[in-house]
């Protein structure tokens, strides 16, 4: 997996042009006994165009992080740090300001389309809906934008579509309406949760080749929220992973599955059935995700962990991980005590280079 | 497994007839399948949604009546007797659904939902009944601590595993497993698929694998049979699908899987068009309006199964190995 990286390289068009950028992010929801820490300190950037895959197991906080960039988390969760997106403050925003930028600045899609769109309107009718919120038309100029948005995702006959009610397509279609009515307003970000998870793999791929058309084309920049590394693999530029609140590892997708290295990644990696190699035996990640009111302490992959020394009890810091196979090695971080990469020479070089990359 | 020269026939579905009579016409959900598994062995069902995959696992249980044809398990024609049917639901097949939300009873603590076949089936009671609960519950990952806990509280993971661990307390011999992985996290789909195949190994288990996750399939199952629209395109071993698929909708099915390797996502390809509505169905070939390879023969003939070494495949223009 050492071959050249296929990515678009990733620009920015100059310093501040992040599209979203989550610093420190801390979620928990404190309860009448325990308070359980969903996000634990996130840092996360991503540019224009650029495709963000946000991997982990159920419960790593992958949808919470996605949830609080359009400030949909419960009133019950506690927020601390600052998630922008492009350039506006969503925590500590009032509701009405909010609903202004979901839809026109930053667009979800979620896991399942099927529970995404109301059954009793036509795709038509809530489409129209989001595009009247957002956008100043006439009523022909609605239908002429909502077709349009439905030509961009390839589904056939839009006008016949828009007629259509949800019960009437199938999951493929859906998830595309459901992408076309995201795109309508065009967002500067799309959020996808698990689109794909739901959907037959023929599907998946022509997601897939959407989504990656729409980044080149549109700019769009996309967090792409899933369990499959396969998909990680195929669609995202960048892709950090996550474990227990918290990005264990990140890095261009080239440099990440070329040289795993924070021991969660690799076992993520070993776990996963590949086609083609017959009898194959497949590792499994012992024991549970921890419970999140009470995170272990120091690395929070330790209890699992079969590298785990005394010195993981203490907290990782990021390091830098330099391989032979690539030279872009200040975007290529692991949060693990036993990386075989490169320690910077102090703290602060490490977050200059990761504030260049930011950059 | 114990006769390895010679295993015996554990099922044999014959001629499976299934069609659903709609206010816009009948649709045929299952076209005159014949399959068979045998003991011990994993044979996997794929296809994508709507090909009829998870009818077949209804059929098999009786949860459906189907129109024509026989299932046979071990000898016994379930359809032409009903009361074996009734019987084979509880004994011979367990089913392990694809959604863990829908198959466990929300009012009921996890120590119920596995105790109710315990006591039925093998009349367990008191400290032998909480014993083979923990005992279960240990087999798919979860502690004694989870059994006073009801479904809700549980991940879509977890959920499943609690499925799967109340189809093992009925000690079938044949598990009709619906997608089992689809809702789990890939760090325990290993685990589960583990689990299968070591149970798969100690007790003698045979497995109908329905699933439309290849590499998933590649892991578990020894044969293959692939489904479209009602009716199987190609079966063989799994090495014979894999590595020289002849029919070109299998083809397409290993290229549209992403690969974990990011400098080969350029070989991941699409295919046009969806699947057609079973109400609908195309004539000749099924596949001919999506097929790269179709002629104006496929739009018209049904092609005939062709079968070579064991490899059944229906195809007007099979992909040659030479090809490959």
């Amino acid at each position: 997996m050492s071959s050249p990286v296929t990515t678009k390289p990733f620009e920015t068009t100059g310093p501040g042009k992040q599209v979203l950028e989550i610093t420190d992010l801390k979620v928990s929801f404190p309860g009448l006994f325990k308070t359980v820490q969903a996000v634990r300190s996130i840092d996360l950037n991503i540019g224009v165009g650029e495709i963000h895959g946000l991997v982990g197991e159920s419960g790593s906080g992958k949808s919470i992080t996605a949830m609080s960039c359009l400030g949909l988390l419960p009133d019950s969760a506690v927020v601390e740090g600052s998630v922008k997106v492009t350039g506006h403050e969503i925590n500590g925003t009032p509701e009405k300001q909010l609903a202004r930028l979901r839809g026109g600045g930053a667009a979800m899609i979620f896991q399942n389309p099927m529970k995404a769109l109301n059954p009793f309107f036509s795709v038509g009718q809530q489409m129209f809906d989001v595009i009247r919120c957002h956008r100043d038309l006439s009523k022909n100029e609605i239908r002429a934008e909502a077709e349009k948005a439905l030509q961009a995702v390839q589904l056939p006959d839009p006008h016949l579509a828009l007629k259509k009610y949800p019960h009437q397509m199938s999951g493929g279609q859906l998830q595309r309406v459901v992408i076309a009515m995201a795109l309508a307003c065009r967002p500067r970000l799309l959020i996808a949760d698990e689109p794909t998870t739901a959907l037959d793999v023929t599907v998946q791929a022509q997601i897939i080749t959407l989504l990656r058309a729409l980044a080149r084309d549109h700019d769009l920049a996309i967090l792409f929220i899933t369990h499959d590394l396969g998909v990680v693999a195929s669609l995202c530029d960048r892709v950090s992973v996550m474990y227990a609140g918290e990005v264990v590892e990140s890095g261009s997708v080239g440099d990440l599955f070329a040289n795993p290295s924070h021991p969660y990644t690799r076992k993520l990696m070993s776990t996963v059935p590949k086609l083609g190699l017959g009898e194959q035996s497949l590792d499994f990640i012992p024991g549970q995700v921890p419970d999140m009111s009470s995170p272990p302490a120091g690395c929070a992959f330790n209890p699992r962990c079969d590298m785990a020394t005394d010195a993981c009890l203490q907290p990782a810091n990021k390091v830098l991980v330099v391989s032979k196979d690539t030279d872009v090695s200040g975007k290529h971080w692991a949060a693990c005590h036993h990386v075989t990469g490169k320690k910077p020479s102090s703290e602060t070089a490490l977050s200059e280079t990761l504030e260049e990359h930011n950059a | 497994m114990s006769h390895l020269d010679q295993p015996a026939d554990l099922l044999v579905v014959n001629k499976l007839h299934k069609t659903f009579t709609t206010k816009n016409g009948v649709m045929t959900a299952i076209d005159n399948l014949s399959f068979d598994v045998k003991a011990g062995e994993t044979v996997a069902l794929v296809g994508e949604s709507g090909c009829g995959k998870s009818t077949v696992a209804t059929c098999l249980l009786g949860l459906q009546s189907s129109d024509s044809g026989e299932i046979v398990v071990e000898g016994r024609n379930l359809l032409a007797d009903s009361k074996a049917q009734g019987k084979s639901l509880g004994r011979d097949l367990g089913i392990v659904f694809q959604n863990p939300y829908a198959s466990l009873n929300p009012k009921m603590k996890i120590k119920a939902i596995i105790a109710e076949p315990l006591k039925t089936a093998f009349r367990l009671r008191g400290v032998e009944l909480q014993q083979r609960i923990i005992e279960l519950l240990a087999h798919v990952g979860l502690g004694e601590e989870h059994m006073d806990r009801y479904p809700h509280e549980f991940s879509g993971g977890q959920r499943q595993r609690i499925a799967i661990a109340r189809a093992l307390a009925m000690e079938s011999k044949l598990l009709i497993l619906d997608e089992p992985t689809a809702a789990l996290d890939v760090s325990v789909q290993a685990q589960v698929l583990q689990l299968l195949k070591q149970l798969q190994s100690e007790n003698g288990l045979s497995y109908l694998f329905i699933s439309h996750d290849l590499a998933t399939v590649e892991f578990l199952a020894q044969r293959v049979l692939v489904m479209y629209l009602g009716r199987i395109v190609e079966a063989g071993t799994v090495a014979q699908v894999f590595k020289s698929p002849r029919h070109p909708y299998t083809r397409t099915l290993l290229d549209s899987v992403p690969s974990i390797d990011p400098a080969r996502r350029d070989e991941l390809k699409t295919l046009g068009g969806e699947i057609p509505s079973p109400l609908n169905r195309p004539v000749g070939c099924h596949f001919a309006p999506r097929c790269p390879r179709a002629s104006d023969r496929c739009h018209k003939d049904v092609p005939q199964e062709i079968t070579e070494q064991g490899h059944r495949f229906s195809c007007h223009h099979p992909i040659n190995a030479a090809e490959e």
